[in-house]
């Protein structure tokens, strides 16, 4: 008798076990297997029934993204998010991600639910936090929820960690181009945990040591100068009677200069975040809980442009800067098996304040500048509706109330209200199939002029007013999805329409952005994307992998564009193929160690090639003008882009003490990869600039 | 650490250095055209081939019908018709002079190429210079006066005797850019440059830095330079002597170091400046834009003694829209180049599209009612001082004085 009791206990319990895996298995469809902890490999058990999950929605793990390699050797959860299916990406090796036909402005990223307007660090090619203190990460593109709002293509929302409330920890890293450091200790026990992360990136020494070995072809690295830094900290209390309350700090600052500091011309750039947030979570009851946050977060940016023109001083500069204050409340109530609302309300007050300044001469006689401030008022009220109580379905329905308001100067008050909404839904049809499907109707109230397509944090953003009504996007999208022990895989198409989108004729311009005419050269017109994705995982004990392919369209049109034609999107890929693999070589209780890989294929993005060259006459002025002719704008594909990454892991535990080591080799098939085109009018030939060719890199993490 | 270092030092190395030939001619021909109806009694047709953009050829048109037929669209009138004559490589002309409110369609006929068509209307309106056509009298725009710098706009005859009391003391009439008819609805724009006399190679050059202080004008070219900074506005001391030799109707050799009208400090444009009509209208019906005290100043080359060439002088077009976007597209693009620094990783390829109105081919056809003053007319300066120095700038400021020449020679 007693050992029927065991073996029931025991079945319960592994019963038990092999549940609360499928949950987590499920939460976490589109990734890696959840890891046991942070930093060791996930061990996973399977069940064979597909289940119901929330469709739009994929949550990352760190450690997903810390493994992968890059080209700065830094993991990086925009690079990770890349290789997603239904995401197209910018230029070579940027952080600049385009979803479902979006632009890039439409993308929202928030840090504990406040928005990080500049998250590029190093030129964008890394993400302004680090790793060391993401908990996970959600990536929306569908079916957001009520608390997602102005964007019109995904939100990544990256979660911190609440801090170690039992013991003390550490960890500190190298990379090429970031060090830093991570601590976590409790302050009172159980009680208050405190975490403080610090990074730098050693780019000016590393340029000091190297200076005499830059070509010296230009004077563009003459003068270099990079201030590279990110800080973050975090005090959490929690008590045993349902209440939670932290509040956290999150600075980052890019400066660089380049060129000729005596010479002919120097450029300076530089932005910054900053992010105060306090937040309390109150559980009412065990199926009410009530979430209240003040938050205040600061963007600048600023470019510096000074150059001797025909023996004189020049100087522009563009600024741009972003204030922003949000207070946000929530109650959420459970009731019945699965069902769960919430509604709330939040207020955004933000002032926007670009501005321009030209000064010419040393003596700065003929400067002129021009500031354009307003202010502005986001206030929405949500409710959502979410039942999850089945395995076999999930359902959401989320509803918003914006209302917006603008004041630039005493008389341009723009006002305008508008709804939105989402909804999701996911259905088991057999034990190894379901289906799914969201639709989403989003409206955006901040233009993003979006310049140099790298994902860098210097495009100025401008709210809507009277002369730029709010963008707005349907979207809909419909799959299936399917499971067979550890393989799944999903395939869905999508639509999307996007109105009122802005389309910035300055992009390329390093400058174009002349604060204050910025309104002359947008245009606003429409876009549409279709698109079908595909991604298969499996997740096995030694190997892991994740096919994701994605095949789409995506166009626009603007009235004063291209005649006014409908042409393809600079980023409009029609074949995106991801092929990630994780393969474990060993592991025990001392050690791990494995490869990755990640090959990525996709179709060449769209450039405005010239056609042609012709010959052009002003009045009075007797010479040729070469003019350039093209027979559409976006009327060239170029060639596809391709790339290998190989890395090497290992993770090595003494004592108290682990080392983490990490070796990749970025683009091993040394493929020259299109980063920016130019016209070189004196060989008379396209010139094509590539940034990475085969790029080794080490990292190195020791915890404590 | 030291891997580190030599790994950074390595991709900064690359990022400077990583470029290469990329093949993207996609080998395309268009036919561009070229055709501005001017207020003259031949008009013009130019036909060329684009070249493909590894080469730097531009084939003339061999063979092509060309034909423009003229009507007044709204009085509903007879349509006239006018057949051009190939007369040299790619160009073909005709003789007739364009009627003011006129519309006028281009019709290009090339064999195995579409029909090219195009369609512009002649400005209804005019710019002052209607006057001076009425009386073939020429006038110069601006004139400088005894009391010392202030330069005045002069479309009409003023009488010397007025000029004599002084410029405080009597009424002028220097509306410039006077009209009834200018029509908003028309989005016609004025374009202003010097031309500057080459007496060596004997033509005309535009000068490369204008500035006015008229109301409306499109600052897309403006310069970086101030005029304090242009090489030709610098004091001399010739300039000194003028003064005291000459009187009223002396064409202004400006400086910036007038008391009234510095523009010392003031921002040059690019070789035009642009007015679009719609930014110079007080009504939306009919109006009249005058500015009794506007200033145009361009950096002549000093021809003597600090002065221009006496045949230096002022151009205003008055163009139809079409004309008037494919100017301002093209001097961006003009401009666009000569700022470019290609070693600049930070510029990126920048897409430029140059309007053009004109269907199955590229280039423009449009209209242009054109007026020319000249800088100076040497039969309305009054000298005072010495004989002498009479003599010497009577013959100086004629036309047909080079320097270096006798000026005790009289032309007069």
């Amino acid at each position: 008798m007693i050992y029927i009791d065991n073996m029931k206990n025991i079945m319960v319990k592994l019963c038990f076990f092999v549940l609360a895996s499928l949950l987590i298995h499920n939460e976490v469809y589109c990734q890696a297997p959840k890891p046991m902890q942070d930093s060791l490999r996930s061990i996973t058990v399977y069940g064979d029934t597909v289940k119901s999950r929330k469709a739009g929605l994929v949550r990352i793990n760190a450690m997903s993204t810390r493994r992968m390699v890059t080209a700065l050797g830094e993991g990086d959860v925009i690079k990770y998010i890349q290789t997603l299916p239904g995401i197209s990406t910018g230029v070579e090796s940027s952080s600049s991600y385009y979803v479902r036909g979006g632009n890039l402005g439409n993308n929202v990223v928030t840090l504990d639910g406040v928005r990080l307007y500049g998250y590029g660090h190093l030129l964008g090619i890394t993400s302004v936090f680090p790793n060391t203190i993401v908990k996970d990460v959600d990536f929306n593109v569908g079916g957001f929820g009520a608390e997602s709002s102005n964007l019109l293509a995904s939100h990544i929302a990256v979660h911190t960690k609440d801090g170690n409330f039992t013991e003390a920890e550490g960890e500190a890293s190298i990379s090429n181009f970031m060090v830093g450091t991570y601590a976590s200790l409790p302050i009172v026990k159980d009680k208050v945990s405190f975490i403080a992360s610090a990074r730098v990136s050693p780019l000016q020494w590393e340029y000091s040591l190297g200076k005499g070995l830059l070509e010296k072809r230009t004077d563009m690295f003459n003068d270099v100068e990079a201030g590279v830094y990110d800080f973050f900290g975090k005090i959490m209390w929690k008590s045993v009677d349902r209440h939670k309350l932290y509040g956290e700090v999150f600075y980052s600052m890019d400066r660089f200069g380049y060129g000729n500091s005596k010479g002919s011309a120097y450029d300076r750039m530089e932005w910054s975040n900053f992010i105060g947030n306090v937040h309390w979570d109150w559980d009412i009851t065990d199926r009410s809980s009530l979430k209240a946050s003040v938050s205040y977060n600061s963007y600048q940016s600023n470019q510096n442009q000074e150059k001797t023109l025909e023996g004189v001083y020049n100087r522009l500069g563009i600024a741009s800067q972003i204030d922003e204050a949000v207070a946000n409340l929530n109650y959420r109530y459970q009731w019945g098996r699965g069902w769960e609302f919430q509604f709330g309300a939040r207020a955004t007050k933000a002032d926007f304040a670009p501005g321009s300044i030209k000064i010419y001469g040393e003596d700065g006689r003929g400067s002129e500048g021009k500031r354009n401030e307003s202010e502005n008022l986001l206030a929405t009220l949500y409710g959502e509706l979410e039942y999850r109580g089945s395995d076999a379905g999930h359902a959401m329905l989320a509803l918003r109330g914006n209302g917006f308001f603008s004041q630039q100067g005493k008389d341009d008050e723009y006002k305008v209200y508008d709804p939105e909404i989402s909804l999701s839904g996911s259905r088991r049809l057999t034990g190894w199939m379901g289906v799914e499907a969201t639709f989403d109707y989003l409206t955006q109230y901040y233009h993003t002029l979006e310049g140099i397509p790298l994902g860098w944090s210097l495009d100025m953003i401008v709210p809507s007013s009277k002369d730029l009504d709010p963008e707005s996007s349907v979207q809909y999208y419909g799959g299936l999805y399917f499971k067979h022990k550890e393989h799944r895989l999903s395939v869905g198409g999508y639509y999307k329409e996007l109105s009122d989108i802005i389309y910035f004729s300055e992009a390329t311009d390093f400058f174009g952005s002349q604060l204050g005419s910025w309104k002359s050269f947008i245009e606003v017109g429409k876009g549409s994307s279709r698109g079908i994705e595909v991604l298969y995982e499996k997740d096995g004990e030694i190997l892991d992998c994740k096919v994701a392919y994605t095949w789409s369209r995506t166009d626009r049109r603007f009235e004063g564009v291209n005649e006014g034609r409908t042409f393809l999107a600079k980023y409009d890929r029609p074949h995106i193929l991801n092929v990630q693999g994780d393969y474990l070589l060993r592991k025990d209780d001392r050690s791990e160690m494995g490869v990755n890989v990640l090959f990525t294929w996709q179709s060449g993005n769209m450039e405005s090639v010239k056609s042609a060259t012709y010959i052009g006459h002003l009045p009075g002025w007797d010479k040729d003008i070469i003019l350039d002719y093209y027979s559409g704008i976006n009327n060239f594909r170029l060639k596809d882009y391709m790339r290998l990454d190989i890395g090497w892991y290992g993770k090595f535990s003494r004592d108290k003490v682990t080392h983490n080591v990490k070796v990749g080799v970025y683009n091993v098939m040394d493929r020259h990869n299109h980063f920016s085109l130019y016209y070189d009018n004196e060989d008379k030939e396209w010139k094509q600039v590539y940034i990475f060719p085969v790029m080794p890199s080490l990292s190195y993490s020791i915890e404590f | 650490m030291r891997s580190c270092v030599f790994l950074s030092v390595s991709v900064l190395l690359l990022l400077v250095s990583c470029m290469e030939v990329a093949d993207l001619d996609p080998r395309e021909q268009e036919v561009v055209v070229n055709c501005v109806l001017l207020n003259d009694s031949v008009q013009t047709v130019s036909l060329r081939y684009t070249s493909y953009i590894s080469e730097n050829k531009y084939p003339y048109v061999d063979e092509a019908e060309v034909s423009v037929s003229g009507r007044d669209l709204e009085n509903d009138g007879a349509t006239e018709h006018y057949v051009f004559r190939k007369k040299g490589k790619g160009e073909w002309v005709s003789e007739f002079c364009p009627v003011p409110g006129y519309t006028y369609n281009l019709t290009v006929k090339i064999p195995n190429h579409k029909t090219i068509t195009a369609s512009t209307k002649y400005p209804k309106d005019s710019i002052g210079i209607t006057k001076l056509e009425e009386t073939n009298d020429v006038l110069p725009f601006f004139c400088y006066f005894s009391n010392g710098v202030e330069m005045y706009p002069f479309f009409k005859d003023v009488p010397p005797e007025m000029l004599a009391q002084g410029s405080g003391k009597f009424k002028f009439y220097p509306y410039i850019f006077y009209t009834r008819t200018l029509n908003v609805e028309d989005r016609n724009a004025i374009w202003i440059y010097g031309q500057d006399y080459d007496w060596e190679e004997d033509k005309y050059n535009i000068t490369e830095y204008i500035y006015s202080d008229l109301y409306g004008i499109d600052g897309f070219n403006v310069s970086g330079l101030t005029g304090n900074m242009i090489e030709e506005f610098e004091q001399n001391e010739y300039e000194k002597e003028v003064p005291e030799v000459l009187s009223y109707g002396v064409p202004m050799y400006y400086t910036t170091t007038s008391t009234y009208y510095n523009t010392g400090d003031k921002l040059f444009y690019h070789r035009y400046m642009r007015i679009p009509c719609d930014t110079i209208f007080f009504d939306k019906e009919i109006v009249s834009y005058h500015s009794e005290f506007c200033q145009v100043i361009a950096n002549f080359k000093q021809y003597y003694n600090g002065i221009a060439h006496p045949r230096a002088r002022v151009v205003a077009d008055l163009v139809s829209p079409e004309y008037d976007r494919h100017m301002k597209d093209m001097l961006s693009f003009e401009l666009g180049l000569d700022m470019k620094d290609t070693d600049d990783l930070t510029h990126l390829y920048e897409y430029r599209e140059i309007y053009s109105n004109v269907k199955n081919a590229l280039g423009v056809f449009g209209a242009c009612r054109r007026m020319i003053s000249p800088w100076a007319t040497p039969n309305r300066i009054y000298y005072f001082g010495s004989d002498e120095k009479v003599v010497k700038y009577k013959n100086i400021w004629h036309p047909e004085y080079k320097p270096g020449g006798n000026p005790d020679i009289e032309y007069l």
